[in-house]
């Protein structure tokens, strides 16, 4: 796939300074001061616009900013705006009312290019000649969502109540667009439809905060309610009518085992959700160094769709205390909760309108019942600690940091290893950095991980009853899918439960230019589950210059080099369903 | 009424106190270059009020310079030239009761990483390099195929970070688990879902590396290779394909467009094409074996 990008942005200016000058030495006078930019867009894109232009606009014409700064009796007022296109631009507003009013204003879009799956993969898979089939209903739908956040937070502060500072915050994301949907339906096998699916989702958040401030420490109580909305609704996906996979002829009317009796259902259904976050913080510090904060956080979520609701509560305590000017101690302390309800699963069970079995269900024929609970993974108790210490040789010598990561998660269902549900890391690490000479800096680093139970699926793999021949809903004789998924023996994994990662940088700035060099190591396995052998090994190098031009511009010169071998093992093939 | 009392009260409020002028002339009197760089800053801004009835203005930050303006000598103020500890202490003097809070408690800070290492207080630094300069090689992850748009400057490392907090690598997860900073964004996979994907509510890192991956998505290694680290093929990925472009299933003659190639080609297989709910879904699979949990719809 050809993903070349050209992008050429001349931006010719006519940089109209209005800027009204100030006096020799005078830092706080009335002054104003603001330009305007004009220029051309032209963009070339040569390939795939969402591999080469991902988040940049592909549209051509003129492009402009603004930029006015002004300092009065009043307050002061600092607003900038790009327009690159109408999908592209940027904006900053802040401003203060004699400094009792603060506001802080941002707004970025941009596009977020997903690209076309035309799903060609799947036309090679075969057994004997069963393919995947696949449709495309939408195929010259480009699938874009244009990303547009407004962010503000205003701060009130008032000098007949210094210590007291009020917020309110604000921030609105807007997603609208196409995307992919797919839809998997069996006729005879497989049957994967493509279709586009027009987005139009906003989600706020509104925050309320109080601060008291003293000389040495601060209580913040904050609270944040945020509304995901999807305006548009799910596409529909309606269903082929089953024909057994070799004989050509109706197995069931349809399989729908859950929510439709017609084969017309909802797919690709967002969820719109409320969440409410509490948090409260304190923070105090002491002449001498010594710095103590405690968080504690709640918050719900709700799926509004199915009233689904998840609890977190968390707290964190952390304590730091520096000895004279060289050594520094950290102790820092979390417990915290997630839980979120069970789920009853109820299947409709089908009568069978054709065959030997005509008029029975799937329970009639094999006896079992699939109806369950769903436990949530995410029900869990953590507990986390991480214990540091620096010693500060000098400015020129450096300073050598030692730290140590403890972690307990105990979930509450979800199995890590058979009959275990808790995973319990430790991780050592070392670094000293040192910075010989003005613009001279050399780092490096090394950590030791080691996981005890790490995630893992357990059972996941490698089913020790394999079929030659299809699974026959006629035949109760022949084993069924789920009979082959409950003979399955293999663990699997992504996480390493023992890891090493190495860090050597070297940084030199002159003047405001900056080159630095960068190697860092990480290699981790995991070995133990049944049958798992995972490993992984990562190396990378960059290079990296970088240096500004201009107010408004600058460049970066980068090399880079990355080395992985990912080590993973699986049962190929395995008929499993 | 009570509305608008409030509202009568802060107009007077905000009309009725005078702008406290800053102690500038004096210095800039020697330090024209530096106070210049100061013009409009908010730094120069600040009222007593803000910081629990500090000094303000040049000696806000650096101190009495009384003795120092008499004796011409920069030993007799700070001048922040080596950022020692008690340099820092003085910006946390004010910064300490705003929203630095967590400061003293930080990993920067343990680092002995100072102000100005990052910030530069009469002239702003780039907010990217100003990280970049110790991160590079995450500045160089930047700039793989797939990335949050920080290269596009329409995001930055703050977005996600906060340098000055307390947090597991420092991440601004308002004190949650890292996927709730996920989810300031990316709201619709956080659910709760009826029926869930196992990582997807353990940790986002299991799948994703934030910062730039050659795969897309920002996945830490290409479809089907990362769904195969847990889970095994299926029937229709992986098996023995014939040489025969056309063969006869059932009486049937079915596609087979890329012959023996075609268990190669399966390897470019997504797993999320079908299974494209992959960060849970509310909506049951058609399967029974599967206890409606095959995250297709």
């Amino acid at each position: 796939m050809k993903t070349l990008q050209t992008f050429v942005l001349a931006t010719l200016l006519a940089a109209l300074p209005i800027a009204v000058a100030a006096e020799d030495g005078d830092v706080t006078p009335n002054t104003t001061e603001g330009s305007i930019e004009f220029g051309g867009l032209f963009s070339d894109v040569d390939g795939s616009p969402d591999m080469a232009a991902e988040y940049l606009t592909t549209n051509e014409g003129p492009v402009g900013a603004f930029k006015l700064k002004t300092d009065q009796d009043w307050g002061a007022l600092d607003l900038k705006f790009k327009y690159v296109a109408q999908d592209q631009n940027v904006g900053h507003l802040n401003f203060d009312i004699k400094r009792m009013v603060r506001s802080h204003n941002t707004y970025t879009k941009m596009p977020h290019r997903l690209g076309h799956d035309p799903m060609t993969a799947l036309t090679s898979v075969s057994r004997n000649g069963k393919v995947v089939r696949n449709t495309d209903m939408s195929p010259n739908q480009d699938y874009v969502m244009n990303y547009a956040v407004f962010e503000d937070r205003t701060e009130l502060q008032f000098p007949g109540f210094r210590p007291l500072t009020l917020a309110v915050g604000f921030r609105e994301q807007v997603r609208n667009g196409h995307t992919q949907a797919f839809t998997t339906s069996h006729c005879d096998s497989c049957h994967i439809k493509s279709q586009s699916h027009q987005r139009d989702q906003e989600t706020t958040d509104g925050s309320l905060e109080a601060a008291v401030a003293w000389k040495s420490g601060v209580i913040r109580a904050r609270y944040n309610n945020r509304k995901l909305r999807e305006s548009l609704p799910s596409v529909t996906g309606t269903f082929d009518k089953n024909l057994h996979p070799e004989l050509q002829v109706p197995v069931f009317d349809n399989r729908m085992q859950y929510d439709s009796d017609v084969g017309v259902v909802p797919v690709d259904l967002k969820p719109e959700i409320n969440k409410d976050t509490t948090r409260l913080d304190f923070r105090w510090a002491s002449k001498n160094g010594f710095a103590v904060t405690a968080n504690g956080v709640w918050s719900e979520t709700e799926n509004r769709g199915t009233g689904n609701t998840a609890d977190y509560s968390g707290y964190v305590v952390t304590a730091a205390k520096r000895f004279g000017n060289h050594l520094r101690l950290r102790w820092n302390g979390k417990v915290y909760q997630t839980e979120t309800n069970s789920v009853y699963i109820d299947t409709i069970e089908r009568v069978s309108p054709a065959g030997p079995q005509a008029g029975t269900t799937y329970y009639d024929i094999y006896g079992k019942n699939y109806d369950h609970t769903r436990y949530s993974v995410l029900n869990r108790d953590g507990l986390k600690s991480r214990l540091d210490a620096s010693y500060r040789f000098g400015r020129k010598l450096g300073t050598l940091r030692g730290v140590w990561d403890y972690e307990v998660i105990d979930r509450e269902y979800y199995e890590v290893a058979p009959g275990k549900k808790e995973t319990t890391s430790n991780i050592l690490g070392v670094s000293y950095r040192m910075r010989p000479a003005k613009g001279l800096r050399f780092d490096a680093e090394f950590k030791h991980g080691d996981v005890t139970n790490a995630f893992m699926a357990v059972d996941a793999t490698c089913s020790t009853l394999v079929s030659s021949r299809y699974t026959n809903p006629w035949n109760p004789e022949t084993p069924q899918y789920d009979d082959q998924h409950a003979t399955r023996i293999g663990d699997t994994t992504a996480s390493a439960s023992s890891w090493n990662k190495a860090v050597l940088a070297l940084g030199y700035t002159f003047g405001q230019s900056t080159l630095t060099g960068r190697y860092v190591y990480w290699d981790g396995s995991n070995s133990d589950g049944d049958l798992t052998d995972w490993s992984k090994n990562r190396q990378t190098a960059t290079i990296t210059f970088w240096s500004p031009g201009g107010s408004s511009w600058d460049w970066y010169l980068g090399w880079a080099y990355q080395d992985m071998s990912l080590d993973a093992p699986t049962c190929v093939p395995v008929f499993d369903g | 009424m009570l509305k608008r009392s409030l509202l009568v009260a802060a107009i007077a409020a905000v009309a009725l106190v005078p702008p406290v002028a800053a102690d500038v002339p004096v210095c800039a009197d020697c330090h024209d270059e530096a106070a210049a760089s100061m013009t409009n800053q908010v730094h120069m801004r600040i009222q007593p009020f803000e910081v629990s009835g500090r000094q303000v203005g040049c000696e806000g930050c650096h101190g009495d310079g009384e003795a120092h303006m008499e004796e011409g000598d920069p030993e007799l103020i700070r001048t922040f030239a080596n950022w020692t500890p008690s340099d820092v202490a003085a910006c946390m003097d004010c910064h300490g009761t705003k929203g630095l809070a967590e400061w003293n408690a930080s990993t920067h800070a343990m680092e002995n990483v100072a102000c100005g290492s990052c910030h530069g207080i009469h002239q702003a630094k780039n907010a990217i390099t100003a990280c970049a300069d110790c991160h590079s090689d995450v500045l160089a992850q930047f700039q793989l195929p797939s990335h949050h748009p920080v290269p596009e400057k329409m995001m930055d490392c703050a977005d996600c970070h906060d340098p000055h907090a307390a947090t597991d690598r420092m991440l601004k997860t308002n004190h949650m688990r890292p996927n709730d900073l996920c989810y300031t964004c990316h709201q619709s996979q956080e659910g709760p879902f009826i029926f869930e994907h196992e990582p997807v509510q353990e940790d986002c890192n299991l799948c994703h590396q934030p910062h730039g991956t050659v795969a897309n998505n920002l996945l830490t290694a290409n479809e089907p290779m990362l769904c195969l680290q847990c889970h095994e093929f299926h029937f229709h990925a992986g098996l023995y394909s014939p040489e025969e472009h056309e063969v006869e299933v059932g009486g049937y003659e079915r596609e087979n467009p890329f012959g023996v190639d075609g268990m190669n080609r399966s390897f470019t297989t997504k797993c999320s094409t079908c299974h494209s709910q992959i960060h849970g879904s509310d909506l049951p699979s058609q399967s029974l074996a599967s206890g409606g949990h095959g995250l297709v719809r």
